[in-house]
């Protein structure tokens, strides 16, 4: 059997963190959280991930820190990205979100339907 | 003898004369001195009341400028409310979101059984509960996307795009919900494209929520139509039902915010109240108008009008001509307004003439480089703004690399793909 898809959930909100995560193992993913930036930057460099779930506002350090962080690093490939936020996207977010080539940005509460589809498409389990 | 009393009466009658002239003129004299003495105290009076009038003028201004002054203060007060308003329910949305997120994940999780399997009564309340979150989340959603429209923080994101291609797509996401009630959707367009320089979110916005709502007000058997039709400077679009309708003394609440009511034989309340509200603003937002013409009973028609704006103008700048022609095939399809020139110089002068709503711009040019180029357009007001994609045909130097990056210039190093060029072309004219 080939090996699982790796993603992993940088989200502070670990109850939310679950569902998703629940969510995408039924899908036949293997799925981590990290709760912060910081842990979610240990976990990229210990294990990368194909695709990274991640929230903007967390207490420490905002999602993008960690992908300027990541994108800095030659050491790790560039996983894909997908943004999943409480916070109002604008026209800033957007732009420094192109920049560090996210595939797509949700806002909770975001289409579930879409959101999966996004990630099936992304990496294909 | 004779000759002397003849001369004396003739001097005696003289002096009668003389005398009578003399009476004659006092009285005239005197009747002078009385009008300008009637003269004089009618100017006295007069100043009088110009004076008195310019003190009761003065008085007033001075009254004015206080009002003024108290509406001022008064607005000023009222826009800081407005503003602690719109601050409150946007923070407060946000707050809302997550641990709905939270409610509404937890409910589907266990409703697609993910979690397990479940009886068909925890099926029933788990859907009624799930429905009831969406309901919340879509007030939320609705909530801060007005509160971002009163505050003026809302950003429409145009790009060329064809209005009959979003109904076609409306028509799909609201098929199946008008099949499940047994209500025929229909859509009426012309055969051709309409193009159109619009947000496309918001177009989708627009037509969902009046489908939404028409959807709220019809029964099986009814009918709810789509329909654009193109005009000269306006493109007319109409969602009509042949449902409940819409009593005459509610037409004119329809678009304010929270006013609900049950139209007559109306389905339910399931509305937020915000849905028609923010139709207006955004079809206003475009230039537009909305209105509704509808009888009980009979159907309601929803109007709304988008403004045709002018494609917008781009200039491609690249001494190789048969690169700039391509990058013109490439944008083909987007509906452009796209000038080509060749050298910086002829760039600059043609910015000078016509106003572009961005440029495409070669690094390596002859004579003055891109960079050059880059700094001129920065120095003048007029074109200071306008968004600029670099393009070049290596890898350009670090140090001017970084300066793009700084300067949030985006790069596209050739060859490049056209869907690539027509994304970054797109987003750049809607940021």
């Amino acid at each position: 059997m080939a090996k699982k898809k790796r993603i992993l959930i940088v989200e502070d909100e670990r109850e939310f963190a679950e569902i998703v995560q629940a969510r995408l193992e039924g899908l036949g993913y293997e799925v981590d959280i990290a709760e912060d930036a910081y842990q979610g930057n240990k976990a990229i460099i210990t294990e990368p991930p194909d695709l990274i779930i991640l929230d903007l506002n967390m207490p420490v350090a905002d999602g993008f820190t960690l992908l300027k962080r990541i994108y800095s690093d030659p050491s790790v490939d560039n996983p894909e990205v997908v943004i999943l936020t409480g916070q109002t996207v604008d026209e800033k977010v957007r732009e420094e979100a192109r920049r560090y080539n996210v595939a797509e940005i949700f806002t909770k509460p975001y289409d579930r339907v879409k959101f999966v589809e996004t990630i099936k498409t992304l990496v294909p389990v | 003898m004779k000759e002397n009393k003849k001369i004396l009466e003739e001097l005696y009658e003289a002096r009668k004369t003389i005398s009578l002239l003399e009476d004659e003129l006092k009285e005239t004299n005197s009747g002078l001195l009385q009008m300008t003495l009637e003269m004089d105290d009618r100017v006295q009076e007069r100043s009088l009341e110009i004076i008195a009038a310019n003190e009761a003028l003065e008085r007033e201004i001075a009254e004015q400028k206080r009002l003024q002054k108290e509406l001022r203060q008064a607005n000023k007060k009222l826009k800081e409310v407005d503003e602690v308003k719109s601050d409150f329910l946007s923070k407060l949305s946000h707050e809302l979101r997550t641990p709905l997120s939270i409610i509404s994940e937890g409910i589907a999780i266990c409703l697609d059984g993910t979690a397990g399997p479940l009886l068909p009564k925890q099926t029933k309340f788990l859907t009624s509960a799930q429905d009831a979150i969406d309901r919340v989340g879509r007030l939320v959603n609705d909530l801060l996307d007005l509160s971002r429209i009163e505050s003026g923080k809302m950003i429409l994101r145009r790009r060329t795009i064809d209005l009959c291609e979003i109904m076609d797509r409306v028509y799909e996401q609201y098929n199946e919900k008008a099949k499940k009630k047994e209500i025929a959707l229909e859509k009426k367009y012309p055969d051709r494209s309409i193009k159109l320089f619009a947000d496309e979110d918001k177009m989708l916005q627009i037509f969902g929520n009046l489908v939404t709502n028409s959807l709220r007000f019809t029964k099986k058997r009814d009918i709810i139509t789509l329909e654009i039709k193109d005009g000269k400077d306006y493109v007319k679009c109409c969602v009509s039902d042949t449902g409940s309708g819409i009593n005459k003394k509610d037409i004119d609440k329809l678009f304010t915010k929270f006013e609900q009511f049950g139209r007559p034989g109306g389905t339910g309340y399931r509305g937020t109240g915000l849905g028609l509200t923010i139709v207006k603003e955004l079809v206003e937002e475009h230039g537009g108008k909305v209105w509704v013409e509808s009888e009980v009973k009979k159907g309601t028609r929803f109007y709304f009008t988008l403004e045709k704006v002018d494609f917008p103008k781009i200039l491609i700048v690249d001494d190789d001509e048969e690169i700039a022609r391509l990058i013109r095939t490439f944008l083909d399809e987007d509906n452009y307004e796209i000038d080509m020139c060749h050298t910086g110089e002829k760039a600059l002068l043609k910015v000078k003439d016509k106003t572009y709503a961005m440029i495409i711009l070669d690094m390596h040019l002859p004579g003055m480089n891109g960079d050059e180029v880059l700094q001129e357009l920065k120095k003048n007001k007029k074109t200071r703004n306008i968004p600029v994609l670099v393009t070049s045909g290596y890898l350009l130097e670090s140090s001017i690399l970084n300066k793009m990056v700084e300067d949030e210039i985006p790069t596209l190093p050739k060859p490049f793909k056209r869907n690539r060029l027509r994304d970054i072309v797109k987003d750049l004219l809607s940021g």
